[in-house]
C-alpha cells in the first residue's frame, strides 16, 4: 500500500523491483521499481465477481431449468433449478450425466435428438419425462439455440427445460372426456338412426312416399351429425397418439370411382368430374383414405357455391400414386395458405357464417395422409379456385418398386 | 338376440328387426348370456361396451362353449377402429354404430340362411 504525495490517497500497488548491477564487474548499483495501480484490475475483478452473482441469481431465480452445452454436446452448465429437479449434484449433471434424470423409457429418444440437432446446428426442441426429485414424474420440454462467437465460430448451446405437466394433464383431460363424449353422443344417435329407417320402409310400404321423403332427408342429416361426431372422435385420437390404421392392399382407382359416384349425389349443382390415370394398388387404410377423399371433395363443393363442376384427377408418379381435387370457388389467400391444415383453422372474414364445419376435416387427413408416409399439399388463386393435392406411397406385395 | 346397455338401441333395433320378420329377444345384461342352458337364439348381436362388460369377453366364451359355440355373433360398437380385436375375440363380423338398417340385415341374413 502507498500514499499518494500529492493528494494523500492511499492505495494499493503491484510493485515490481529489479536489481540494477554494473554492466562489467557485476557489482549492484541500484534498484528499479516499476508500481502498478491496482485499483483498475481490483475494480474490473469485483464487476465480473458481481456478475457472476448476478448472473447465479438469475439463473436460480427462474423457475425453468436453464443449461449450457459445448459445441459436441457436453453439457457445461446447469442452473440451480435443473439441479434440483434432477435430484443429482451439480458436477453429476455435466457432460452426459443430465439425462439419468430422463425417464428411461424417453431417454435414448431425448438423446439422439439433442446429439442429432448439435450435430446438424438446428434449433432444438424436444419433450421427455423426466423423474423429478420429489418423487413424481414430470413432462418437459427442452430447447435450446446454437451459439456464435464475433468471428461467427460455432461455440455450443444454450437452452432451457421448461415444466409443462400441467398442460400434458389438461390436454389428457380434455382428450378423455371428447372421447367419452363422442361415445354417448353415438349411443343415442344410433337408435334414432334405427327408428328413421324403419319409419322410411314403413311409409314407402304403405305408399306415403311424400312423408318417406322427409324421413329420408333426416336420415341424411342423422348421418351429418354422426360425421361431426366422429370428426371430434378422430381428433382427440390423433392429439394422443391413438390414431390406428387397418393397411391393405386396394385398387385406388376404384375407390376414387366409387366415392365420387355416391358423393355426387349430395351436390346437384357441381359435376364431379374425374380423370383417371392408371394407379394400380395402394397399401393403406381404405377406410380412412376414402375419409380424406370425401374430406377434400365435400370442401370442394362447400368452398364453390358459385360454381358447376369439381375436376378430380388421379395419376402415378415415380412410385406415388397421387390425387387431385381441383375446385372453382373462393380461393385461399396467399398469407392463409399455410394455416388451412392447421387443427381448428376455418375460413374467416365476411364468410364465417356462411362455411360450416368444425375446422377439424383438413387437420384430421393431413394427419392420416402424414402417417401413411405420403404428402398433402394445396394451390391455389383467391377468386379463381383451389387445387388440393395428396400423394401416397406405393407398394406391391414383395415391397418391391411399383411398376 | 340383441345385448345392449341402452334401452333406446335395444328397442329401436328391436322394431326394426320385428318389421322385417324376425323374432328378436333382447337384454340389457350381457352377462346373462353366459347362463344361456336353452333356447339359442340364431343369431346374437352384442354390443361391446356395457356397463362393466366387455362384449369381446362374452364372445371369447360362447365360442369356447361347445354348446353355444355355433351361434353366429355379430359384435357392434361405437368405434370402427377396434373391428380387429372385435375379429379376434371370435366374432363371425363387426358392424359400427350408427349403422344402416340395410347393413344390419344384410349381415343377419348372411348368418342366418
Amino acid at each position: 500500500m502507498v500514499r499518494h504525495l500529492q493528494t494523500g490517497e492511499i492505495f494499493p500497488v503491484f510493485n515490481n523491483c529489479i536489481r540494477i548491477d554494473d554492466p562489467i564487474t557485476g557489482t549492484p548499483i541500484g534498484v528499479g521499481a516499476v508500481m502498478r495501480d491496482l485499483r483498475p484490475e481490483m475494480a474490473a475483478k469485483k464487476a465480473l465477481a458481481d456478475n457472476e452473482q448476478l448472473l447465479r441469481n438469475i439463473t436460480s431465480a427462474a423457475p425453468t431449468g436453464l443449461w449450457m452445452s459445448d459445441v459436441q454436446g457436453a453439457i457445461t452448465y446447469v442452473n440451480q433449478t435443473w439441479v434440483d429437479w434432477s435430484a443429482a449434484s451439480y458436477e453429476d449433471n455435466l457432460g452426459s450425466g443430465w439425462a439419468n434424470a430422463i425417464v428411461e423409457e424417453d431417454r435414448v429418444r431425448a438423446s439422439a435428438k439433442f446429439l442429432n440437432d448439435v450435430t446438424n446446428r438446428n434449433l432444438y426442441e424436444v419433450e421427455f419425462r423426466i423423474n423429478h426429485a420429489d418423487g413424481t414424474v414430470r413432462w418437459c420440454v427442452a430447447n435450446g439455440r446454437p451459439q456464435y462467437d464475433s468471428e461467427s465460430n460455432f461455440t455450443g448451446y444454450i437452452g432451457a427445460c421448461v415444466d409443462i405437466t400441467e398442460q400434458k394433464n389438461l390436454q389428457q383431460q380434455k382428450d378423455d372426456f371428447i372421447g367419452i363424449a363422442s361415445h354417448e353422443l353415438k349411443t343415442p344417435v344410433t337408435s334414432i338412426k334405427a327408428y328413421t329407417q324403419v319409419l322410411e320402409r314403413m311409409l314407402s310400404k304403405n305408399g306415403e312416399s311424400k312423408e318417406a321423403g322427409m324421413i329420408s332427408k333426416m336420415d341424411k342429416q342423422i348421418n351429418r351429425l354422426t360425421s361431426l361426431i366422429g370428426d371430434l372422435l378422430d381428433v382427440t385420437k390423433i392429439n394422443s397418439g391413438r390414431l390406428q390404421f387397418n393397411d391393405q392392399e386396394f385398387d385406388f382407382n376404384m375407390l376414387v370411382k366409387d366415392l365420387v359416384e355416391d358423393l355426387q349425389h349430395t351436390s346437384a349443382k357441381h359435376t364431379l368430374v374425374v380423370d383417371f390415370a392408371s394407379t394400380g394398388y395402394v397399401f393403406g387404410d381404405k377406410e380412412r383414405i376414402r375419409q380424406v377423399i370425401t374430406n377434400l371433395i365435400t370442401n370442394a363443393i362447400k368452398y364453390s357455391p358459385n360454381a358447376d363442376k369439381i375436376i378430380i384427377r388421379t395419376s402415378l408418379k415415380k412410385n406415388e400414386v397421387r390425387l387431385c381435387v381441383q375446385d372453382f370457388g373462393i380461393g385461399i389467400s396467399e398469407d392463409k395458405i399455410e394455416r388451412v391444415f392447421e387443427q381448428f383453422y376455418r375460413v374467416s372474414g365476411d364468410m364465417q357464417h356462411t362455411f360450416p364445419g368444425l375446422g377439424l376435416g383438413l387437420y384430421i387427413s393431413s394427419e392420416i395422409i402424414k402417417r401413411e408416409g405420403g404428402r398433402i399439399w394445396v394451390t391455389s388463386t383467391v377468386g379463381e379456385g383451389s387445387t388440393f393435392c395428396f400423394s401416397l406411397p406405393v407398394y406391391n406385395q414383395n415391397n418391391n418398386s411399383a411398376t | 338376440m340383441i345385448a345392449d346397455d341402452d334401452p333406446g338401441i335395444l328397442d329401436a333395433v328391436g322394431i326394426m328387426l320385428e318389421y322385417e320378420g324376425y323374432e328378436v329377444d333382447s337384454t340389457l345384461n350381457g352377462s346373462s348370456l353366459l347362463t344361456m342352458n336353452d333356447k339359442f337364439a340364431d343369431l346374437l348381436l352384442l354390443d361391446i361396451w356395457m356397463s362393466g362388460v366387455d362384449g369381446r369377453d362374452i364372445c371369447r366364451h360362447l365360442k369356447k362353449n361347445p354348446q353355444t359355440g355355433n351361434i353366429p355373433i355379430v359384435l357392434i360398437s361405437a368405434s370402427k377402429d377396434i373391428e380387429r380385436s372385435a375379429m379376434e375375440a371370435g366374432a363371425d363380423d363387426f358392424l359400427a354404430k350408427p349403422f344402416e338398417i340395410s347393413d344390419l340385415l344384410e349381415k343377419i341374413e348372411k348368418y342366418t340362411c
